[in-house]
């Protein structure tokens, strides 16, 4: 990590008011201010020693850390960075993760997050931060609750996709779980209830919540002057582990939504003038279903996402453009249906080496139609069908250290991060490599 | 293993002597079909080599499967032995259980997981590998649903563990418990 991505990753720990000019810092953020100015490199350890020896007297309180630092080269285009100029480093991430039991039944756990993915992310943030009560257990059945902001159950990774140690390789299948629009997927506020079922074949659990999206990203796939907020997300999901997870099925359903309230929209290339604020809606519903089998050196894995994503308005004015010229009122609905599946096998070849190959297809645009409206209605930076694949290795150095490298050859640019092409021509098909080194304490 | 090898080490001398032995028109396999055979046979060869020699460190480190393991837990009521059905032990060891099922908080401890007897007890008393253990543990740890297993270094460390440690659960190799140890049956 360089000196200046440090000092912005300390930049998100310094109060409000100090932040806009940190020259003058306040008493609070004068410590750290100092720490992070001058002798950066000795607080990370030094909170983690605190931390780690706090961990070491209680049992109740459970620390872990994981570390993965990349680089990544591309044939052409931008994933995670200026890639295709040699290669880009802007790929970290640094998670701390917390988990304090507070009674028998009752535990908090949260996870603060440092992720710096080229231009899409850069920054500290708060992945979850829940408590989780079990409220009803006996051995075949037991019921919990989580209060708080919880990641959201959808599919086989999305709960631990920014943890390189549960990825089975560097990057997740682009198509399902594409890192440019990460945010839209990942955590969401209010309340989870789940539930697990234990039989002698094999174990149920089941996951239904119900909360606010964190819809802080959204803005960017909307023109200027739009403001977002946020709406409900409603998610469920079913698992069903034969045999203690020799193999698994799953369905999880997702409904997003964010409220839209645009007062210009001058961006956009609309056959009529629109008169006066538009106030509207963003839906997004996906059903996801998963599927994993364990032999002693194989595990496979496929992944399936349907996804209907609209932008619906409402009582819209326009200026009609016939005479007499008059105002008019009209809803509007924009749609898109999004499709993705992969294919994925894993080969432990030894205690050390893992292989993998992956097949993924994304149809951004599967029933084609609105294609050029559509094309930005979900985010997605081309509506063209995009296949990768990818064929990886893994080094596993010490029981808590690792080296990953991955090779992608891909035809179809969809999940590439806007930020990461601003300034270029996307071509296809083209190439993707990449290497990490990971750590977990 | 060798076992494997061996069968396809006769096969290759099976073809070998067709190859000598028999005319072509009486041969079952042709000259080109045998040859091609015997050329899938050396590669099967090679790779079965290959694994083999990447597995020597693994195959060094697997236990002799004999030692009985005993499935432990932390008994300072002195309530002797318990009956645990083998789906509550699973539940216990994927971590989706906080208590006990009347109450008392529940701690589980495990040997590292390259270990002979941690490797053994996944396969014997829980019928999973120990690297799907491992996967799930993390996808709880980290996606914060659930706590991790204590880990502890030896047999010695975990035996002491569990009888420190109120609610703790573990497994040891042979029978020698004390008083603070239950033993555990697995139904």
């Amino acid at each position: 990590m360089s000196r200046s991505r440090l000092s912005k990753f300390f930049n998100g720990l310094f109060c409000l008011t100090c932040k806009p000019s940190i020259q003058t810092p306040c008493v609070w953020c004068a410590p750290r201010y100092l720490l992070a100015e001058f002798n950066i490199q000795l607080l990370l350890p030094t909170i983690f020693i605190y931390l780690f020896s706090l961990n070491a007297l209680a049992d109740d309180l459970q620390l872990s850390l994981v570390l993965n630092q990349g680089i990544v080269g591309t044939s052409d285009n931008g994933f995670y960075g200026d890639s295709d100029d040699g290669f880009s480093t802007d790929f970290t991430e640094l998670s701390i993760n917390g988990n304090y039991r507070i009674s028998p039944k009752v535990r908090i756990a949260g996870q603060v997050l440092y992720l710096h993915a080229g231009e899409v992310n850069d920054g500290v943030e708060l992945d979850y931060l829940f408590l989780d009560s079990q409220f009803y257990s006996n051995e075949h059945f037991n019921l919990g609750i989580n209060l708080g902001r919880f990641k959201n159950p959808i599919g086989h990774y999305n709960e631990t996709r920014d943890i390189a140690f549960t990825r089975p390789g560097i990057f997740l299948a682009q198509g399902i779980y594409p890192d440019s629009l990460r945010d839209l997927f990942i955590s969401s506020d209010g309340i989870l209830v789940y539930g697990n079922l234990f039989q002698p074949q094999g174990e149920w659990h089941f996951e239904i919540a119900y909360g606010k999206p964190r819809v802080e990203k959204f803005g960017k796939f909307l023109p200027k002057n739009t403001d977002i907020s946020r709406g409900r997300a409603t998610l469920g999901r079913l698992i069903y582990e034969h045999n203690a997870g020799q193999w698994k099925l799953g369905l999880s359903y997702a409904n997003q939504t964010a409220n839209v309230k645009a007062s210009d929209l001058s961006g956009f290339d609309l056959p009529v003038a629109v008169n006066g604020p538009v106030n509207g809606e963003q839906i997004s519903k996906q059903i996801q279903l998963t599927a994993q089998y364990n032999f002693s050196r194989w595990t496979f894995t496929a992944e399936y996402v349907y996804t209907d994503a609209d932008i619906t308005g409402k009582d819209i004015t326009i200026i009609s453009p016939l005479p007499p010229f008059a105002p008019l009122t009209l809803d509007f609905s924009i749609g898109s249906q999004t499709e993705s599946f992969y294919f994925q096998a894993e080969n432990r070849i030894d205690r050390y080496w893992t292989a993998i190959a992956r097949w993924n297809v994304l149809n951004p645009n599967k029933n084609n139609k609105n294609t050029e409206i559509g094309n930005a209605s979900f985010g997605y930076i081309d509506s063209k069908r995009t296949s990768d694949l990818t064929l990886g290795i893994r080094r596993k150095l010490k029981k808590n250290m690792m080296l990953n490298a991955e090779y992608h050859y891909v035809k179809g640019v969809a999940w590439l991060a806007v930020e990461d092409n601003a300034n270029s021509s996307l071509k296809s098909p083209w190439q993707l490599w990449a290497l990490t080194f990971s750590y977990r304490l | 293993m060798i076992s494997h090898l061996y069968r396809l080490m006769s096969a290759v001398r099976q073809l070998n002597h067709i190859d000598k032995n028999t005319t072509p028109q009486s041969s079952p396999l042709t000259p080109v079909k045998s040859r091609s055979l015997r050329l899938a046979a050396f590669c099967c060869l090679i790779v079965l080599f290959a694994s083999m020699h990447l597995k020597a460190n693994e195959q060094s480190h697997l236990a002799d499967e004999t030692v009985p393991i005993t499935h432990i837990s932390h008994d300072d009521s002195h309530n002797g032995p318990m009956n645990i059905p083998r789906r509550t032990i699973r539940a216990i060891y994927s971590m989706r259980m906080l208590t006990w099922p009347d109450g008392r908080p529940l701690t589980v401890f495990v040997l590292p997981d390259d270990h002979p007897e941690h490797q053994q007890f996944c396969r014997n008393t829980l019928g999973i590998l120990p690297f799907q253990l491992r996967r799930s543990w993390d996808r709880l740890i980290f996606s914060g649903k659930g706590r991790a297993p204590i880990e502890v270094r030896n047999m010695a460390e975990m035996k002491k563990s569990v009888s420190a440690t109120p609610g703790a659960i573990g497994y040891i190799t042979g029978v020698q418990v004390d008083e603070s140890l239950a033993i555990i049956k697995i139904l």
